[in-house]
């Protein structure tokens, strides 16, 4: 039985970020007619927040004289999932970034640098290009390349189901502004709707963290609700890797642009619920993993304490880490006492003038914080760190009263685990694998380049992977259309 | 007593893009609407009051975009396309309202970035032109025209026919769902042609020149010299310059 469809196009894209917007970009640079279909009333998606982008042997760092091989992103990128991400996606992505720098020059970006993304961190590869305006620059300049190449979005417009005929997918059921069902028919349908980091419910049920996910911030747009993964699976695709999340510390109630959280994202000292210290707290040189040891906390939670004198040393000779844009190194932390006056009402810092107040305040033991404190001031003090070996720059004493505590919670950036994929971002049948004719699955929603978690010694991967895989499906929809109308 | 509606008529900067050796590139497909567009649209609708609404634009106009919205047909001169030059825009409008019979009133957006745009299409049709107006009904024979200029609102009483220009005062509330949109694509459109009206080809305005926007600023770079220098020729690399 054929499907009577609203209406019919060669390609469907469903989501409107970055993967979306650049599948939709190539797919109607190959000629064909597409709908982008995006359920929130604007576009961009959490790609809006993109600061830098990866690749490899682009003519940008060729002409700043820098020189990563594809050889030694493919290396980094398998080593640091120790193997468990897929090495036909991560060589997919790594032989093709240059290229997504290239295709996004083409339509109007402007590199404005290639660097790394927390100085300090001498492991980084220098990947990250820096786009003038950054992922809302470039999500700006898809939309207009994609609608004046000839595709339709729609907006508030949501994917509710995929249609199958004799195991391939030749369409999907769409939810429109007014609430009215539409069948929409397509030869290939690329799911590109961001992953799940939305979903409270699928973070626990799927993210590595389970229950402690319940009291992670979500710091993204609101639509990345998971749809695409459970319209697969339905579909008969597998998973792969869905536990993997990206993070980012953040004070509790604050954005990632703010200064108390910015303070609470130092590398000074960290305790828990229990008052207790925990980590070698230099982590926070890579948000990426500074967040997952948050994440693991009793409750999701830790407290950032320090001093006035740390508190004036942020305000005066800066951040002593890097958080891309949104703190960079040695930005001077002084919106602290603004933000403060709300913050120290709301739980979210607090200030006190006896650490035994401040423990109270913050609901740990008084004791247990005392004597964390005693001992962090006595490594400070002998200049070694023999706990959890933080290097000694990073070890300011607390002893100059008023003292501080910042409520430090993991922020979601957005889940990077999720439908299992080919090497041409081909969904792979669950138990099989056979890709489903037709369907493809791109940027966050895909798996494949990650194991456990998001590696920041890579800066910039999820946007150039997303980018990336967005055309590179398109491609290969493109031409299996042209070879399957062919053979009618 | 037929209502008009031009849309997709004025090629805003917003619609463009820049690339980085300073080339404009326009779109060539479909014009995005305007930001007033679909305010006209709307207060066309009311002027209609049930009544027909025909819809008038240009080359890159999108009749479907027109017809979700209200339009009970769409009139689109498909070799003119819509380019810096407003009064040959305006005079390729104001061919098409004379093929509307019974054109006594037309509406578009009072696009800030073509504010000539309305005064020379009523200067081609010799009727009279309301800028800047918020809203517009018709009463008995004429329309009231509400408009809101240095916080004062005023209401003003003109005969027809008449050119309305609408300012939008906020973003499209809700805009057509996919069904609609679709369902909009079966409503007629009437291609013509510039022959067809006896439209005098006009050459278009070609830019000699272009540069990038001030706001492109110098940077400074201080602090220690040696890293400064440093800085400076990453910058020097990073321009090409080097």
């Amino acid at each position: 039985m054929t499907t009577q469809f609203d209406a019919e196009y060669d390609i469907i894209v469903v989501g409107a970020g970055a993967s979306g917007l650049s599948a939709a970009v190539e797919a109607v640079k190959n000629g064909n007619t597409v709908a982008v279909l995006e359920k929130l009333d604007s576009v961009g998606g959490r790609g809006q927040f993109v600061e830098g982008s990866t690749a490899f042997e682009s003519a940008e760092q060729k002409k700043r004289g820098i020189e990563v091989t594809r050889a030694q992103g493919f290396k980094a990128l398998m080593d640091e999932s120790q193997w468990r991400a897929n090495a036909e996606v991560v060589s997919a992505f790594v032989h093709n970034a240059a290229t997504t720098i290239r295709k996004l020059s083409d339509i109007g970006a402007v590199w404005e640098d290639v660097t790394i993304y927390a100085y300090e961190q001498e492991s980084e590869l220098k990947t990250m290009h820096w786009a003038e305006g950054e992922g809302a620059r470039i999500i700006e300049l898809m939309v207009k390349a994609a609608r004046d190449g000839g595709a339709e979005i729609y907006l508030s417009t949501a994917a509710t189901e995929l249609l199958t005929e004799s195991g391939r997918v030749v369409g999907l059921v769409a939810k429109d502004a007014d609430g009215q069902l539409l069948k929409l028919g397509a030869k290939a349908v690329i799911l590109a709707g961001g992953g799940y980091a939305s979903s409270p419910e699928m973070m626990e049920k799927h993210s590595w963290y389970g229950k402690n996910a319940r009291y992670f911030v979500d710091l993204g747009t609101p639509g990345n609700t998971g749809d695409g993964m459970n319209m697969a699976v339905a579909a008969g695709g597998a998973t792969a890797e869905t536990g993997s999340v990206l993070l980012m510390p953040v004070a509790k109630g604050k954005t990632i642009t703010s200064h108390v959280s910015g303070a609470g994202s130092q590398p000074y000292l960290w305790v828990n619920t229990s008052g207790r210290r925990f980590t070698d707290e230099v982590v926070a040189m890579n948000f990426s993993d500074a967040a997952n040891v948050i994440a693991q906390c009793d409750q999701g939670t830790s407290f950032t304490v320090f001093d006035q004198a740390t508190k004036s040393h942020l305000e005066t000779d800066g951040s002593d880490i890097s958080l891309g844009t949104f703190i960079p190194y040695h930005a001077p932390l002084d919106r602290m006492d603004a933000e403060l006056e709300q913050d120290l009402t709301t739980g979210t810092a607090a200030k006190a003038d006896t650490v035994a107040e401040l423990a109270e305040m913050i609901g740990v033991p008084p004791q247990a914080l005392a004597l964390t404190i005693a001992r962090y001031n006595e490594m400070v003090d002998g200049g070694v760190d023999d706990d959890f070996y933080k290097p000694a720059k990073y070890l300011r004493a607390i002893s100059h009263p008023p003292y501080y505590a910042v409520r430090m919670v993991a922020g979601t950036l957005v889940s990077v685990g999720g439908i299992k994929v080919n090497g041409s971002f081909q969904v792979v049948g669950e138990g099989t694998d056979a890709p489903i004719p037709g369907l493809y699955a791109v940027g966050a929603e895909a798996s494949g380049i990650y194991g456990d978690t998001y590696p920041l010694t890579v800066p910039g991967n999820i946007s150039g992977f997303s980018y990336t895989s967005g055309w590179l499906a398109a491609d290969h929809a493109s031409a299996q259309i042209v070879k399957e109308a062919a053979l009618v | 007593m037929t209502t008009v509606v031009a849309f997709n008529v004025a090629r805003e900067p917003a619609a463009a893009r820049i690339l980085a050796d300073g080339s404009v590139i326009w779109p060539t497909r479909k014009l995005p609407p305007a930001e007033d567009d679909h305010a006209a649209l709307s207060a066309a609708v009311v002027l209609a009051d049930g009544g027909e609404l025909v819809g008038v634009t240009l080359g890159q106009g999108d009749p479907v975009w027109a017809a979700a919205r209200g339009t009970t047909r769409v009139l689109r001169i498909s070799d003119v396309v819509v380019g810096d030059d407003d009064s040959a825009t305006a005079a390729a409008l104001a061919a098409a309202v004379a093929e509307v019979d019974g054109a006594d009133l037309v509406v578009l957006g009072d696009s800030e970035h073509h504010p000539g745009l309305a005064p020379a299409l009523a200067g081609h049709l010799g009727w009279p032109c309301v800028l800047a107006a918020a809203a517009a009904a018709r009463v008995g024979e004429g329309v009231e025209v509400t408009r809101r200029i240095g916080g004062v609102e005023e209401t003003i009483s003109a005969r027809l026919p008449v050119v309305i220009a609408i300012v939008a005062e906020g973003e499209e509330t809700s805009p057509p769902g996919m069904k609609t949109m679709l369902t909009a694509r079966r409503l007629p459109v009437h291609d013509l042609v510039a022959t067809d009206l006896a439209l005098e080809p006009v050459p278009p305005l070609e830019p000699v020149q272009t540069r990038p926007p001030s706001s492109a600023a110098a940077r400074l770079f201080d602090g220690d010299p040696q890293q400064a220098v440093g800085e400076l020729i990453k910058a020097l690399r990073s321009e090409g310059v080097l």
